[in-house]
């Protein structure tokens, strides 16, 4: 169960912020700028659906088909300063936090946005954001 | 980079059962201290397995070397009343690691640590205050001065 619900909510997330105007129109690539994996040479600015963690109900109890995980997310940016980051950021949250997405085969308990941090890269011209959003399924099927 | 566990709503608790609040937070500062120690080290050995990939050749080397500066580095900071704890790192590169960078992917070792660990944690806790509480016994305690 938890690779299937873990790939059913990045499913979902994935679709929430493709679908999203207010994030795509400040990406290079628009719609097209949300990653699961980067292609080289990519533009940016552009968000990355990273690491996961999952920790499943425990067994034999009424939370054995619930499942928690958290999902990080990357923004990546060559703007001159952390704007143009923030601005993504702000428009993920807005995408993801307390929406109703629809995750196949389970339903949603929770979606929130808990943690943000931004940075220069090591490169020394790369703006780096980072956020984690907490979700909480029960399987349906 | 670093991790705070904080124990909230004892202060609650405690007016509820008056004298028992010593007791509570004895145990718990037990359990808080043991638990820190296990993330750190659970954290270290998360840092020290695994493979050190990297987009370019020449970062893999620098990855490993960062990886084991990390490990070395990991501090456990118990609060003054025993009921908070922060287990991290000092340095950058321990962020570099956990949120990865433009050459390096992510190789998180800190958070997801924590979170396989947030289960036994919260059990470690109930447990302690669980025997505490026991240990007092019911009606034990009235008319002492």
């Amino acid at each position: 169960m938890t690779a299937d619900s873990q790939l059913a909510v990045q499913s979902a997330v994935l679709a929430a912020l493709q679908g999203a105007p207010a994030l795509t129109a400040l990406l290079a690539d628009g719609a097209g700028g949300v990653y699961d994996s980067v292609p080289a040479e990519s533009a940016y600015p552009y968000v990355v659906i990273g690491e996961a963690t999952a920790v499943p109900g425990e067994a034999d109890s009424k939370d054995a088909d619930v499942m928690e995980q958290t999902l990080t997310l990357h923004t990546w940016s060559r703007y001159l300063g952390l704007a143009e980051a923030k601005q993504i950021m702000a428009a993920v949250v807005a995408a993801l936090d307390q929406a109703n997405l629809s995750i196949s085969g389970h339903s949603l308990v929770l979606l929130r946005f808990e943690f943000s941090s931004t940075f220069l890269d090591p490169d020394g011209l790369t703006r780096h954001g980072v956020q984690r959003f907490r979700v909480i399924t029960q399987q349906t099927a | 980079m670093k991790v705070t566990m904080t124990l909230s709503g004892q202060d609650k608790l405690a007016r509820r059962l008056g004298h028992l609040q010593a007791r509570i937070e004895r145990a718990a500062r037990g359990a808080i201290q043991v638990s820190a120690e296990e993330l750190r080290d659970e954290a270290r050995e998360a840092l020290e397995r695994g493979p050190a990939t990297a987009r370019r050749p020449e970062a893999m080397g620098r990855r490993a070397e960062e990886s084991a500066a990390v490990a070395g580095s990991l501090f456990v900071e118990i609060d003054d009343d025993g009921l908070g704890a922060r287990v991290g790192t000092a340095l950058e590169a321990g962020r570099d690691l956990e949120f990865g960078t433009r050459e390096t992917p992510a190789r998180p070792w800190l958070f997801p640590t924590f979170e396989q660990l947030k289960p036994r944690i919260g059990k470690r806790l109930a447990e302690a205050v669980g025997k505490a509480l026991k240990q007092h016994g019911p009606g034990r305690g009235r008319g002492r001065t």
